[in-house]
């Protein structure tokens, strides 16, 4: 079974964001408004969280990372949630039932990335937005919590067709709509567990890094640092 | 004795005040067909398959509800203008008309479950009748919309056939 990961090369990320939108328009995210973020109830699966690079204030440099949901292979969020919405699947990924989720935010407390969110309003989306949702992923409700699922809609219409097709899947079969729109490159997704895969050989350079690496969560987003 | 008396009554009423809720609210929409299809008619008589109207089973998502066209691929408006029963008088009306015949889905899962036909009839290998059984033998259209499966069910059959109970296979 392959183990499904990426690595964000933060030397080549521009902070250009078209992650988060592709995010957006592919998992069916509506657009929060300035009252909303005001409240700090935005929400965005690919998120960009800012951080102090170089230097110090008022001088410093101001950093993005790029933080998806990291899918642990020892997910803090899953051993808190009470009934069972969210859970590590055969592939790795962390997934959320929507409808199983009874918006008990215990999970969003326990992620120490804080890359999960809570719906607190019904989505909506300003005409004609609403038209062109993506019909293979739902649209959340009110009063539950939502995540990354590292689009796992995608890998299972790559498996579809290759299925149809009676083959195997290709490398690069899936990718997530995050991957797939960087324009620079900086992130690589692919299976963690083939050492061949380019994925892995980044994923064990020099450069990378997983994010509180000390808490033993093993994230399958992994990071390699700048500079070096 | 009258306490008893009272009790079992008391708990009857309950019950099947319970049971009257279940059954409504297990009830789907009703559904006023524009046209009351007859199923049977076209898969015995005519020879169709069920592929014929709906196209798009191996291939897509949604099985597809024919357009007026398909129709007309058979019926002809002219030669049976004579003997046309009131249901071809409607066709004939809507293929007159502007617009598409406004049929409506019966066949629904939760809104939550994420079905695919091709899923199911090119990868796995099903007939139609695994999950629409009594599908062809209709005479007339469902009076109310109707949940083809329950969680019951497709849990038993993707245990037996060996496919994925991932939560996130279905739910999404």
């Amino acid at each position: 079974m392959a183990k499904w990961g990426m690595t964000i090369d933060l030397d080549r990320c521009t902070a250009c964001q078209a992650c988060v939108t592709a995010c957006q328009a592919e998992n069916n995210l509506p657009p929060t408004g300035a009252d909303d973020a005001r409240r700090g109830r935005n929400y965005t699966w690919m998120e960009m969280i800012p951080f102090e690079g170089e230097g110090e204030r008022p001088k410093a440099i101001e950093r993005l990372l790029p933080r998806p949901c990291l899918h642990c292979d020892h997910p803090p969020c899953v051993k808190v949630c009470p009934v069972g919405a969210t859970f590590r699947n055969e592939d790795g990924i962390v997934g959320q039932i929507f409808s199983r989720c009874i918006g008990c935010r215990y999970c969003t407390t326990a992620c120490p990335y804080t890359a999960r969110y809570f719906n607190w309003t019904t989505p909506s989306w300003p005409e004609p937005m609403g038209k062109h949702l993506n019909p293979d992923v739902s649209v959340r409700p009110k009063g539950v919590v939502e995540k990354c699922t590292l689009c796992h809609h995608r890998l299972q219409n790559a498996r579809d067709h290759a299925r149809a097709e009676e083959r195997a899947m290709r490398p690069g079969e899936y990718s997530p709509a995050c991957v797939e729109s960087c324009p620079t490159g900086a992130m690589v997704f692919g299976d963690l567990s083939n050492p061949e895969s380019e994925v892995s050989k980044l994923a064990h350079s020099r450069r990378a890094y997983k994010l509180l690496e000390d808490l033993g969560t093993e994230p399958k987003v992994i990071y390699l640092r700048e500079g070096d | 004795m009258r306490f008893i008396l009272v009790f079992v009554v008391g708990v009857g009423v309950v019950v099947g005040g319970v049971a009257i809720v279940y059954a409504i609210a297990g009830r789907g929409e009703a559904a006023d067909q524009p046209i009351a299809f007859n199923h049977a008619v076209h898969l015995d008589s005519a020879g169709l398959k069920c592929n014929t109207c709906h196209t798009e089973a191996a291939t897509q998502t949604y099985a597809g509800i024919p357009g007026k066209e398909l129709c007309l691929d058979c019926h002809d408006v002219d030669e049976e203008s004579d003997d046309a029963g009131p249901q071809k008088e409607k066709l004939f009306a809507f293929v007159d008309a502007d617009g598409d015949i406004p049929w409506q889905r019966v066949a629904l899962t939760k809104p939550d479950v994420y079905f695919s036909h091709r899923r199911h009839v090119t990868g796995g290998n099903l007939d139609c009748e695994t999950c629409h059984p009594a599908q062809a033998t209709l005479t007339a259209p469902p009076p109310r919309t109707q949940l083809v499966m329950t969680m019951d069910d497709c849990i038993a059959c993707h245990e037996r056939e060996g496919a994925s109970v991932d939560c996130l296979a279905c739910h999404r």
